[in-house]
């Protein structure tokens, strides 16, 4: 029985939970986590893979300021491969397949030599006083104290699990659901909405046809996500690509009238972007053929997750559907997939720092705040962490602005728009995207993590390092060079700096140095690889870079104008309905934030400034 | 609070009828003040009564109310037809005023308007340019653009490239292909060329928007005594400028506003240009020089004694040589227009020759005109960032993103005229466009 009084109370012990948990005790906060099973600890509920499109930006930048998902992700890879590389360098995006057991391994290894308390159990009431949170009280009946609550609670607030017309209560196939907290949360007055989300089959390895599929392989020459990774080898474990046909899609529709989501059974929105096989059959008629990747969730795993067939469909459609593929004409499931609907607190009602509007030391994270992805949970999570950690030193919130990272972005989206189903980052929703490149993660968050004391003494070394680098680096592309020094067939007329010759779209860095000739061995090749690339791309993208830059300038200036917590809506005239309405129940902290609430028109705006400024 | 506001809507003098309108949030209680009337007017109903001032009735008005926020400016809106008596809409007028109204500021009504969302800011600049447009042409092209002539066209330029970006976007977000296909980077450009042909035909319609709606200005220039007012006060039939046989009559610009074909135009008779010691007419002539330099097009008169003005350089310039009927032109150059202004012969073919000068701006009543500045430098940033979209396609490496950060620019530039893009429209033109794969 624990009866002491905690810093940090996190409830629950996924990837939000974890970074929350990590980084409050690594600013010294006394933290306990709540869960309701202590093996289950970073556990990947889903796809076995870390990053992917948008995702590997976001894992980078949880690196850089102080998170874990990267270094785990580092040590426990099959494989690892940069997308979008042909594409352009502002929106590479790396991603790695992860032996899932290693991963929630390492994960836990770093709880257990933490000086965090691990309590079992279930949260099911909160207890808040003055607008103040208290604790957590269990199913046990014990109560928890706290100065400051972290509730990331994911999928497992009255979770139901559909397959077919069969329905389990449960947070995650074979894991209880978690009860009552939501209504004792309402019971403050907090908004709560239903949102569902899906997981594709399991299969037997041994049940495929292997020699019936097509290999894939990560890159030869990986990246990792952790700028502290030094030697890098990661295995390179194949993965395998097949494709759906027209009979495959034939059993789907035969079916679709047995999938909870087209009859109705499910009230929840779904992700557009994660689409289930029923969808992408029902909305994309004409197309023969869907491509499924297979993909192994451990190294040497007998496990095997069919990757892009999520579905809730009884269980014997769905084998009858993969067996009409060549290489799964026999395929043993070990799980059928199935959506799962839960509960979600509109993230509107938070404060940029994660913070909850109404309650003081109350923080969400995750998907309970209606986003999806382990990367996405993982930065709110740690958010979450050091913000109420700072809040327990009185000390100002750490609030990442939309131009400093994806991050920003999309805490700024969830706490200004309405997330109509499940939020997940893209890169597309980072106006300034040619900022927030991967290459230059240190350099947009560094000072930040600085100035929160997120970085352990060698991270906060290395950073610094890497920081003289790039300056070496970038001083001696001022020297002026001449045709001998180019490797390819440039045409150069008299000696030029490099610079400029590198602003020609077909001249590479490393044309004009052949290395950095660094004699600090402190930064490994790939990193510096890295950097080299990234000073190419602010010489590259200078005057878009500048445009960017001069439209930060403008967008800051709105944020510096603050709203006064108890404005009148009501009272302003001028202001449509539906701005009263919005701003009302949205109650942006800034003028910048209101800008950005949907349906706030640019005539509310310039009624808002005109009051703002009287 | 915003003010209650009041102002007369039709021009002052006598007329059969004036129309006084009152907006805000008093405007009923005013009314029912004005009237004597113990219940509020009803929505969108007549309502005849008398007024009295000083206890003495003044006029019997139609009062119509319009209730927020369905009235022009989105407030309580009472319109009062009087009598067009300048002395009854003026006592109306300070009645207003002393209940605690007050008098609305040039274009207030329209800018309450645009504050309650009742107009987009391209609707609210036409209505301005609607009151004041100088012709009817100009007026019914206006009320094209507050029906979205204009805005029609934008939207279809910023279908095509939400269509562009929403391909560039799913490349970027959901499709793991490692390259574009060339079939998609040759849609795109296509689209994009055809919104860079749209765009430059918007632009170069400014040109004709532009004068339609502030005018042509046509200068009459020439030597002393070469008839040059008697040559405008007939075209326009009307005595303006005072003519007499002495050189240098006209000291200063007379400016004349009138119609030709539909279309404004100021016609700007000057001071005749020739070496003077007299004060007053050489300032005069600096005038006219400078008003030749801001002319559209230049009427140069000239007669048998007095040799042109050259102006150099100056490529709408029609040459008239006057008095024929003291001397027939006996010249050779063909594109001289031979008149004699005080015997009204050869005008109707001068009038022609300035319709034909003019004639480029005739365009067909369907086409959409942009006609402020501010539309205008929309427009050209607009039509400059789809440009350099498409230069990027002949770099190599090609820099998607960069073609991307272009057309959202673009796109940004569109929303200055017609409102917000949100990423959420793109990304669910993604969803609905493309089978996003895993």
């Amino acid at each position: 029985m624990i009866k002491e009084n905690f810093d940090i109370v996190v409830v629950g012990g996924g990837h939000a939970g974890l970074e929350a948990a990590l980084i409050s005790s690594f600013l010294g906060c006394k933290t306990a986590i709540i869960t309701m099973d202590p093996q289950a600890i970073a556990r990947m509920s889903c796809n076995p893979a870390i990053g992917g499109l948008a995702k590997g930006q976001i894992v980078r930048e949880i690196d850089v300021l102080g998170g874990v998902m990267g270094k785990v992700a580092d040590a426990s890879g099959l494989q690892f491969k940069t997308l979008n590389k042909k594409k352009g360098r502002a929106v590479w995006s790396p991603r790695a397949q992860i032996d899932k057991r290693l991963y929630e391994k390492i994960a836990l290894q770093k709880v257990l030599k933490s000086p965090i308390s691990i309590i079992k159990g279930e949260a099911t009431s909160i207890q808040i006083k003055n607008y103040k949170i208290r604790g957590f009280k269990l199913r046990s009946g014990e109560t928890i104290k706290c100065s400051n609550g972290i509730v990331t609670a994911g999928t497992f607030l009255s979770g139901i699990i559909h397959i077919g017309e069969r329905k389990i209560l449960a947070g995650r196939m074979g894991e209880e659901r978690s009860e009552g907290l939501t209504e004792s949360l309402s019971s403050y007055g907090f908004r709560t909405g239903r949102l569902k989300t899906g997981t594709p089959p399991r299969a037997l390895k041994n049940s495929i046809l292997w020699t019936k599929t097509t290999k894939s392989f990560g890159d030869k020459n990986p990246m990792p996500f952790s700028y502290s990774t030094k030697a890098f080898n990661p295995p390179n474990d194949p993965c395998h690509t097949i494709n759906t046909n027209e009979e495959t899609h034939s059993i789907i529709k035969k079916n679709l009238n047995l999938s909870p989501m087209f009859s109705g059974d499910i009230g929840g929105i779904g992700p557009r972007y994660c689409p289930s096989i029923e969808d992408k059959v029902f909305k994309f008629e004409n197309r023969p053929s869907h491509l499924i990747h297979l993909e192994p969730e451990w190294k040497n795993s007998d496990q095997i997750y069919i990757n892009g067939f999520s579905t809730s469909l009884p269980e014997e459609a769905q084998v009858a559907a993969l067996k009409t593929i060549p290489s799964l004409k026999e395929v043993e499931l070990l799980r059928p997939g199935y959506a799962i609907e839960y509960d979600f607190f509109p993230p509107s009602q938070l404060k940029a720092s994660l913070e909850t509007k109404d309650v003081s030391g109350l923080f969400f994270a995750g998907q309970m705040n209606g986003t999806s992805g382990y990367e996405e949970a993982a930065a709110q999570g740690l958010i979450c962490g050091v913000n109420a950690a700072n809040k327990k030193k009185h000390l100002p919130a750490l609030v990442l602005s939309r131009s400093s990272s994806y991050i920003g972005v999309m805490i700024d989206d969830l706490i200004t728009k309405d997330t109509l189903e499940p939020y997940r980052m893209f890169t597309s929703r980072a106006e300034h995207r040619l900022l927030l490149r991967y290459s230059n993660t240190f350099e947009r968050l560094f000072l930040c993590s600085k100035k929160h004391k997120l970085l352990t003494k060698e991270s906060l070394q290395l950073f610094k390092n890497i920081t003289s680098l790039k300056t070496a680096i970038e001083k001696k592309l001022d020297t002026s060079i001449d045709k001998s020094t180019l490797k390819n067939k440039e045409d150069i007329s008299q000696k030029t700096p490099a610079k400029t010759i590198l602003k020609r779209p077909s001249v590479s860095i490393f044309d004009i140095l052949k290395n950095t000739t660094q004699k600090e061995t402190t930064i490994p090749k790939w990193l510096e690889k890295d950097i080299m690339y990234d000073v190419e791309s602010d010489i590259k993208y200078e005057g878009y870079i500048n445009r960017h830059l001069k439209e930060i300038k403008q967008i800051e200036k709105n944020n510096q104008l603050k709203i006064p917590k108890k404005t009148n809506y009501k009272k302003m005239r001028g202001l449509s309905k539906e701005a009263i309405e919005k701003l009302s129940l949205l109650r942006p902290e800034n003028l910048g934030q209101a800008m950005r609430i949907a349906g706030i028109t640019p005539a509310d705006i310039s009624v808002l400034n005109i009051y703002l400024i009287k | 609070m915003e003010d209650t506001i009041v102002s007369q809507a039709t021009p002052t003098g006598f007329s059969a009828i004036s129309l006084i309108r009152i907006s805000g949030d008093k405007a009923l209680t005013f009314s029912r003040k004005l009237s004597n009337k113990k219940t509020n007017l009803k929505h969108l109903k007549p309502t005849k009564l008398a007024i009295h001032v000083n206890n003495k009735k003044i006029d019997e008005v139609v009062f119509t109310a319009f209730y927020a926020p369905k009235s022009y400016t989105g407030e309580d809106v009472v319109e009062v037809s009087c009598h067009g008596n300048p002395n009854i809409s003026e006592s109306i007028i300070n009645e207003i005023i002393s209940f605690g109204g007050r008098l609305a500021h040039p274009g207030e009504y329209t800018k309450r308007a645009f504050l309650n969302g009742k107009l987009d800011l391209l609707q609210a600049e036409s209505v301005g340019l609607l009151i004041k447009s100088k012709s009817i042409d100009a007026a019914e092209r206006q009320t094209k653009n507050l029906l979205g002539g204009i805005t029609k066209k934008i939207n279809k330029v910023k279908s095509r490239l939400l269509f562009c970006l929403s391909t560039l976007e799913f490349e970027f977000d959901v499709s793991e292909e490692e390259y574009l296909t060339n079939e998609t980077v040759e849609k795109i450009k296509k689209a994009l060329k055809s919104c860079e042909t749209e765009t430059s035909r918007l632009k170069e319609s400014f040109i004709k928007g532009h004068a339609y709606t502030k005018g042509l200005k046509i200068s009459v220039i020439g030597k002393p005594n070469v008839g040059k007012s008697t040559l405008v006060n007939k075209l326009i039939n009307i005595n303006k400028s005072i003519t007499s046989d002495i050189p240098g009559t006209t000291r200063d610009l007379i400016i004349t506003e009138t119609t030709l074909d539909g279309i404004p135009v100021t016609l700007i008779d000057t001071a005749g240009i020739h070496n003077t010691k007299d004060k007053i007419e050489k300032e005069g002539i600096k005038r006219s020089l400078r008003e030749i330099k801001n002319s559209d097009i230049i009427i140069s008169v000239f007669t048998n004694t007095d040799q042109p003005v050259d102006i150099k350089g100056f490529k709408k310039q029609i040459l008239v040589y006057n008095k024929e009927d003291l001397q027939p032109y006996k010249g050779t150059k063909k594109t001289v227009v031979s008149v004699s202004a005080k015997k009204e012969s050869g005008l109707d073919a001068l009038k022609q020759n300035i319709k034909e000068k003019i004639s480029f701006l005739k365009t067909n009543t369907n086409e959409s005109l942009i006609t402020t500045i501010r539309q205008k430098e929309a427009v050209d940033s607009l039509n400059l960032h789809i440009t350099q979209s498409l230069n990027h396609f002949t770099n190599k490496p090609m820099a998607l993103e960069i073609i991307a950060f272009e057309i959202r620019t673009a796109i940004s530039k569109i929303d200055l005229f017609t409102g917000k893009t949100t990423t959420n429209d793109i990304l669910k033109k993604v969803f609905s466009d493309f089978c996003v794969g895993k």
